[in-house]
């Protein structure tokens, strides 16, 4: 049976992972391979700064607050291992800000110490007069990725770099089930009018002495469409772009100057820090994650297609309870073709 | 009397703090600093200067209090400035924890600090070997640059600063008007101070950037407290040791200690190991002396002795030694004009 992921960020990696953990061991004859023309770090992931917390107002998706709730333990588990460091997985505290009170978020019982911000605090973010503290983990993927690859270079998964124009292509060259992990350019393989760019914008800086993430939020502009400051292992990350529909992965003077001074605002110390780098790229924003299986006809035969993709800005936060649940289906597809015997429970 | 002359000897945190607040409070002054050592070779620059308060045991709690309250004050308002970065003063997150329940459960300083609170019984998971803890946010100094940005501030006003070993503050009567003794664990040579005696620590300096959060237990021994460019691993308390050589077995005890609290600083880089005499004491010396010899006299504010929590309460006991410094002149200004007569 040879199953190809096509998409290499965190999403593709760790499905592919996923997969090849649950069933390689009960079914040696599976053969999963990976396609993509982008590797890490050139990635969508690996310029997400790596922070694991949802959208603070969900719709309701009860699949995705299970699969946030997932990740984060599963994630949890790794910290006091030594693949932590190598994984780029460490813990991290910070501050939601908001311009009114506003309810607790469906994530407030996964994170660590979830509190309101008391009115001293407070004071260190004039404009704001509400907010939430807590500790939560940063995963950052120019670490994770790595450590992904190796795992399923491990584990003999082969890796390709090529651009695939259509599943049938791939299915042409015997492949049995596709895993559709191609993110923000899934439209180019199957048109989907859901999926929209949302493009963001984020300054990259020398800013040590910052221990905490801040993320401030403005219900008229948007998720992510206001300032926020995230602290790395490297460096820190000022961001607070968020364009709906904006296709261009151009870094823009404008978005720049945005950035820095709302940043600066927030914390008037960043006008020291020295600029490494800008990054542009595009969250695949979805109003749900398309995460479900699709039977393809070719010729007379019919393949799969588990489409995993659409994860907006919370990829990170919710990418293992994805792989899981494409593994769950990836099961269901060796079911009926009674090559991989009774499903197995989730691990 | 024109322009007071005001001898500062010591230069650690204690000495430039008090500099500043005599600046401050009498600004026609003419305050100098004096020291055999200036950063980065003080014991305020091997300490990770967390603020959090260490009991002195001969000082009332309310005091100790409003000395951490106006130090904590102090330094939140530039940690909110643009100068932190330069400053080297930062907000810091984390855990204090016990193995068993701690004497207090709300330390005096609780409603000091920021979210102090007891952690919940997912935050306690990662720590297998404790029952009890403590969430809280504070701040960390961190030096040289604290003390380096206390020196540009002192020169920007004037302030002299020479390298100079004072055996005897009795030297001093000649040039100065009034002194005053920062001189940490020197007073012990300095004035004789047999109350005053060194605690040992050894600290190690680690490359561990991916730990955000300080952790300490709370039994004071076993700490980590991330700063700028390094963290902070410690350490150690022998009290009446003397020894200024970092000791390679307590190096692997302090590290391996850390690394069951934090396991990923297995990982850590660059250790560099430090040693410093914590000049401890019953409690502060923040007093007035008059030293007198053959009917000269020399009014001297002594304030040391702080022990392991001179960071904490730096910036109240300097104040309260500015405060002295006005008594002491405002009394030799009266002396003065009352010998005019």
């Amino acid at each position: 049976m040879r199953v190809a992921v096509i998409g290499a960020g965190v999403i593709g990696l760790s499905t592919a992972l996923c997969i090849h953990e649950q069933y390689h061991g009960l079914m040696p004859s599976l053969d999963v391979e990976v396609y993509a023309d982008r590797y890490t770090p050139h990635t969508t992931s690996d310029g997400a700064a790596g922070l694991w917390q949802p959208y603070v107002s969900d719709h309701g998706n009860l699949r995705e607050i299970l699969w946030n709730k997932e990740t984060f333990d599963y994630l949890l588990g790794f910290l006091g291992s030594p693949a932590a460091k190598e994984m780029g997985l460490f813990l991290i505290s910070g501050y939601n800000l908001f311009r009114q009170p506003v309810p607790d978020p469906s994530w407030k019982n996964i994170v660590l110490g979830f509190r309101n911000l008391t009115p001293k605090e407070l004071e260190l973010f004039p404009g704001y007069s509400y907010g939430w503290f807590n500790t939560a983990l940063m995963l950052e993927c120019q670490s994770y990725l790595p450590w992904l690859t190796n795992r399923l270079t491990q584990r003999g998964v082969k890796f390709f770099h090529r651009k695939v124009e259509s599943f049938q292509e791939v299915f042409a060259q015997g492949v049995d089930v596709v895993i559709n992990c191609t993110g923000m350019r899934a439209g180019e393989l199957q048109p989907d009018p859901e999926l929209q760019p949302g493009r963001g914008q984020i300054i990259k800086v020398l800013a040590p002495w910052v221990k905490h993430f801040i993320i401030t939020h403005n219900t008229e502009s948007g998720i992510y469409n206001s300032p926020y400051i995230i602290p790395g292992s490297e460096f820190t990350v000022l961001g607070g772009i968020n364009q709906r529909g904006n296709w261009s992965e151009e870094n823009s003077v404008q978005d720049r100057r945005t950035i820095w001074e709302n940043c600066c605002g927030l914390l008037p110390a960043l006008h020291k820090a020295k600029i490494l780098q800008e990054w542009s790229g595009l969250r695949p924003t979805r109003p749900r994650v398309r995460l479900e299986r699709e039977t393809i006809h070719h010729g007379h035969l019919q393949a799969e297609v588990i489409h995993n993709y659409g994860h907006g800005g919370f990829g990170i936060t919710i990418h293992w309870g994805c792989a899981m649940a494409a593994a769950e289906l990836f099961g269901s597809i060796l079911q009926e073709r009674q090559l991989g015997g009774p499903p197995q429970p989730r691990l | 009397m024109a322009a007071p002359k005001v001898a500062v000897v010591g230069a650690g945190v204690i000495g430039l703090s008090t500099a500043l607040c005599i600046v401050e409070t009498c600004p026609s002054c003419s305050v100098t600093v004096l020291a055999d050592q200036f950063s980065p070779n003080t014991t305020s620059d091997v300490a990770a200067a967390m603020l959090i308060p260490h009991t002195c045991p001969g000082t009332p709690v309310h005091v100790q209090k409003q000395w951490f309250k106006e130090t904590f004050t102090y330094l939140f308002a530039i940690s909110n400035s643009a100068e932190a970065s330069e400053a080297g003063i930062h907000l810091i997150s984390g855990w204090q924890v016990f193995k068993n329940a701690p004497k207090e459960e709300l330390p005096f300083w609780s409603d000091v600090v920021l979210g102090f609170r007891p952690m919940s019984k997912a935050e306690l998971q990662k720590f297998p070997q404790h029952r009890f803890g403590q969430a809280f946010t504070t701040l960390k100094c961190d030096c040289p640059p604290y003390l380096l940005w206390l020196e540009k501030r002192l020169k920007a006003t004037g302030v002299q600063m020479y390298t100079r070993k004072v055996a005897d503050l009795w030297d001093l009567h000649g040039e100065y008007n009034v002194v005053v003794n920062c001189a940490g664990i020197g007073a012990h040579q300095l004035v004789g101070d047999e109350k005053l005696f060194p605690v040992r620590g050894q600290v190690l300096k680690v490359h561990a950037p991916w730990v955000k959060n300080f952790i300490r237990d709370g039994d004071g021994l076993t700490y980590i407290y991330p700063g700028i460019q390094r963290v902070t691993l410690g350490g150690t308390r022998e009290k009446g040791s003397w020894s200024l050589s970092p000791d390679p077995g307590t190096t692997k005890d302090i590290f391996d200690r850390c690394c069951s609290l934090e396991p990923s600083l297995r990982g850590a880089q660059d250790i560099t190991v430090k040693v410093g005499l914590r000049p401890s004491r019953q409690c502060v010396r923040l007093q007035k002396e008059v030293l007198r010899q053959g009917g000269v006299k020399l009014p001297v504010v002594h304030n040391y002795g702080h022990g392991a929590g001179g960071f904490s309460i730096h910036r109240g006991t300097a104040k309260e030694a500015a405060r002295l410094v006005a008594e002491c002149i405002a009394a030799l200004q009266g002396f003065s004009s009352r010998a005019k007569l």
